[in-house]
């Protein structure tokens, strides 16, 4: 690797690149799916290959091949220099980056047993037994269980000098049960939507998830909401659970911090901010209780690394302190434009895509309450759970989502299951209308395993500590 | 030997020597580079050379697949033996019908000057839009794409079938401090690419939206433009028009084969063989594309099929298999709705009120039974009074059933436009709708 990572280096500097990176990387993966009492998907994959970043007048060129020898290294180098040079025909500002400590390092994360040392017999095992339970109603038509493990292995060189290896494991899990019954559709998933729960953590993580002892609950409650009723149109309190923060706090903090966006870089595709920099230190984001963090430095969690891909250490920072706005998501060429030096966000989808900014882990932090002491403190209102559809504008400012299933709250007490709710919101009114958090005690970090964005796409893993919390006034029942 | 013979040639001799019931490898052979804008100047540029060769191997009826992206024979035949021995610890299967037998394809679309575009090329060509950006006064953000693709697929039935073709995509979006304007294009051959003229639709969006208004929230006739109606039919077609939702009785299809669905002005079809859309002519189990037609004068006449959802109902596959292993099932990804009479202009001139959209945005699927999205308008919305394009205004959200709002389709536009849509392409015109509902509004 290191001679690959030589030539490459080399010749950029022979071509008058003022800085280089390479990347190579590994990635193994197995995905294992059962639906219906039969296996859905049994699959293997491995993938390497390496991705040159160049600065060549002040301008970025980045090329990339899955062959892994030295004349394509060669070949590679030459075409990264080829395309900044093209770039630099259309520049106004030339890239600086801000300064990173030079280095070696090795980071591997921690877990206890390597997923893929479980013989995949044993894995479809445990799926076809949480199966068979999702299916004892008939009126499940599809029961799906799914699990996960991908390890990912870089070898970053620099002509700066670092050098790091980082080997990251992942897995994830989770499942969920489709009832239908005439022109009715409702679906059930545990942990929660979109796969489950995901973590840089071993096998441990799908045994804590205990599906087989979640499984009755989620097929009955599936059941059930076919014949709930339709939650209705108005505006009232809501308690949204741990699993749809995550996502709220992704869509509506999360990528409206990024600064690339904000600075105009994502303006054509995903799209900009309402957030500018001149808001650091004053926006008032959210009510004084909101307090978020951009932290890859959390143990098992899925957007948690050693180092990000341009080289800079993983960090713990505020994005959100007492309610006011007082960091973003940053790169070593984005930070400088803020008076401020990388916090470590810049990481990319594989060995053939430039890193861009993306969140790591951003944590909605606890509060102090129990969820039954929130439940027994609100006269009206809904209890969402489990995120069914997400939208949000280009601004990241009018938000929508759907979740599978809510439950009135009426003189402080959970009451009936309502199907299809949905709720709307504009993003710094509704933060601002955030009353109570949960506390430590119900909070836990969601992986995120499909957040997209760039051209080419990228598609990045991410996650989200969050605790179930309360908002005022919010607009329910859209569109009925 | 070039490269794509030797992949072929590689995937033959894997094939031969699987020793699986049943084998069968799909492969990509890409090269794509990419050259992206924002605030007026180029801020990312990339090029990637990359394989990707898929086994899916049966073994008494028994299933198991495997990937690998090193073109190498020896990496091939590893990607076979773990197909295989994936297969080999999975439960049988009760319906498996066999990989399908199909006619060897070789297909050639590829265009030379898209093949050969260089980075410099493309810069040439940004900066058409660059000069009339800054000739507006406006920002320029967005991106152009040149690829070209070879993809194999072959079983132990059949030969090796291939196709070789190029792609253009380019999307670009004009700003001012308070409005913003879309244009894109696709196509299969660089020459056809007109930057000047794209960059002049966007920068009109932009000067006309400038100082957008608000709008209240409410049901109003709007006409969508292709890109529009593109991301509507596409998220249609995501959820209800593949075999496999409706075997599970998850389409708005099911039980209603026969029954007008729509507005008796909408025909809507998929059909890869035309040569106004783009893509391969064969599916990802190696059988040729049919067209399917999906509604005709509103009515629900059919979905697509792969092989194993074709043969549970005793029928052929509809060469619409997505590559395996997949959990969606059969899906369309060469949609076309059939053009009316009306320009643009003459359905804006025949609106009294209304709302014109350019696009969607972060589209979204809240009921599928009765496809209800929600999503935002970006980059060029629009108010139509007394038949005239007016005022621009402030993104919109919708919440609204597409079969719905088929079936108060007043108008039917008369041009078509591929667009690049969510599934694949949709080669579309623009519509008039009654009564389309927008639920909110953005701030900004």
């Amino acid at each position: 690797m290191r001679e690959l990572q030589a030539a490459v280096l080399n010749e950029t500097q022979r071509l008058g690149a003022s800085y280089a990176d390479v990347r190579i990387v590994t990635t193994k993966t197995q995905s294992i799916g059962t639906k219906n009492g039969e296996v859905e998907v049994v699959t293997s994959g491995d993938e390497c290959g390496f991705g040159v970043r160049v600065l060549f007048g002040g301008a970025w060129g980045f090329a990339c091949s899955n062959i892994l020898d030295m004349n394509e290294a060669v070949n590679v180098a030459r075409t990264a220099v080829k395309i900044a040079q093209a770039s630099a025909t259309a520049l106004k500002h030339p890239v600086r980056l801000t300064a990173v400590e030079r280095g070696e390092a090795v980071y591997t994360n921690d877990y206890k047993t390597d997923p893929f040392s479980i013989p995949i017999e044993a894995k479809i095992s445990l799926l076809l037994d949480v199966d068979k339970l999702l299916r004892t109603d008939k009126k499940i038509a599809v029961a799906r269980a799914n699990l996960y493990c991908r390890r990912n292995q870089t070898y970053f060189g620099s002509s700066e000098g670092s050098h790091f290896y980082q080997d990251i494991l992942e897995t994830g899990a989770g499942m969920s049960a489709t009832a239908v019954d005439g022109g009715d559709v409702e679906r059930r998933s545990y942990p929660n939507s979109m796969g489950g729960q995901c973590g840089t953590r071993g096998w441990e993580l799908v045994e804590e998830l205990n599906m087989a002892g979640n499984a009755d609950r989620v097929r009955d409650e599936a059941v059930a909401l076919l014949t709930a009723p339709i939650c209705a149109s108005g505006r009232t309190t809501v308690i949204i659970d741990g699993t749809q923060m995550a996502l709220q706090v992704h869509e509506s903090i999360g990528h409206p911090t990024e600064l690339d966006r904000i600075l105009g870089m994502e303006a054509s595709f995903a799209g900009t901010s309402f957030v500018n920099p001149d808001m650091l230190g004053k926006f008032k984001y959210g009510s004084e209780i909101v307090n978020v963090t951009a932290d890859a430095t959390i143990p098992g969690a899925l957007g948690s690394f050693g180092f990000d891909d341009e080289g800079v250490p993983a960090q713990r920072s505020e994005i959100i302190t007492a309610g006011v706005l007082t960091g973003v998501l940053t790169s070593r060429e984005t930070a400088s434009s803020i008076g401020r030096t990388s916090n470590g966000a810049m990481r990319a989808d594989g060995w053939n895509r430039i890193p861009l900014i993306r969140m790591t882990n951003i944590n909605l932090l606890p509060g102090d309450r129990t969820f039954d002491e929130l439940v027994a403190d609100t006269d009206d209102g809904l209890y969402l759970e489990t995120n069914k559809s997400w939208s949000i504008d280009d601004k990241r400012i009018n938000f929508q989502f759907a979740t599978e299933i809510a439950w009135e709250i009426k003189n402080g007490k959970l009451g009936r299951m309502l199907r299809r709710p949905n709720y709307t919101g504009i993003t710094p009114q509704f933060w601002n209308s955030c009353d109570a958090i949960c506390d430590a005690g119900h909070w836990t970090v969601w992986g995120t395993p499909n957040c997209g964005k760039g051209e080419p796409m990228q598609i990045a893993h991410v996650a989200h500590g969050a605790a179930p919390a309360r908002f005022r006034d919010v607009q329910v029942g859209v569109g009925r | 030997m070039n490269r794509q013979d030797e992949m072929e040639a590689a995937i033959a001799k894997a094939l031969a020597q699987s020793g699986a019931d049943e084998t069968e490898i799909l492969a990509f052979q890409s090269a794509t580079a990419l050259t992206r804008v924002a605030n007026s100047e180029i801020h990312q540029n990339v090029a990637e050379t990359n394989s990707v060769i898929s086994v899916r191997a049966i073994f008494d009826n028994q299933i198991g697949t495997a990937s690998t992206n090193r073109p190498e024979v020896d990496a091939i035949a590893t990607a076979v033996k773990t197909a295989v021995d994936n297969a080999k610890v999975s439960p049988r299967v009760n319906d498996w019908p066999g990989l399908p037998e199909f006619p060897v394809i070789t297909d050639d679309k590829r265009a030379a000057a898209t093949r050969e575009c260089t980075p410099g090329k493309r810069a040439d060509l940004i900066h058409e839009a660059l000069t009339l950006a800054k000739n507006n006064k406006l920002t320029m953000a967005g991106a152009l794409e040149t690829s070209e693709t070879t993809v194999f697929i072959g079983n132990s039935h059949s030969g090796v079938s291939r196709s070789s073709l190029t792609d253009v995509d380019v999307n670009m979006v004009l700003m001012d401090f308070d409005s913003s304007g879309y244009a894109a294009w696709i196509g299969r051959d660089l020459n056809e690419l007109d930057m000047t003229e794209l960059g002049r639709r966007a920068a009109g969006k932009a000067a006309a939206g400038r100082r957008p208004q608000d709008l209240p929230p409410g049901a109003y006739t709007v006409i969508l433009e292709p890109a529009a109606v593109a991301d509507m039919l596409s998220f249609l077609a995501y959820v209800g028009l593949g075999a496999l939702s409706v075997q599970e009785k998850q389409s708005f299809m099911a039980g209603h084969f026969g029954e007008r669905l729509v507005d008796e002005k909408i025909a809507f079809w998929d059909d890869g063989t035309d040569p106004r859309t783009q893509g391969i002519p064969f599916d990802y189990e190696g059988v040729p594309k049919e067209k399917v037609v999906f509604f005709e004068k509103g009515v629900a006449t059919r979905v697509v099929y792969d092989t194993r959802t074709a043969a549970r109902e005793g029928g052929k596959s509809t060469g619409h298999a997505l590559p395996a292993p997949n959990t969606h099932g059969p899906l369309p990804t060469n949609l076309f709705l059939e053009p009316g009479r009306l320009k643009l202009d003459e359905m804006i001139a025949s609106t009294a009120n209304g709302v014109l959209v350019t696009r969607f945005h972060y589209t979204n699927i809240e009921e599928p039974m009765r496809a209800v999205l929600t999503g935002m308008t970006r980059d060029g919305t629009f108010l139509i009074e007394n038949g005239a394009v007016g005022a621009g205004l402030k993104n919109l959200r919708f919440t609204q059933s597409i079969l719905d709002a088929l079936s108060a389709v007043a108008a039917v536009g008369s041009e078509l436009t591929l667009v690049n849509a969510f599934l694949g392409t949709c080669c579309c015109p623009a519509l008039k709708i009654d009564n389309f509902h927008f639920t909110g509004i953005s701030d900004t």
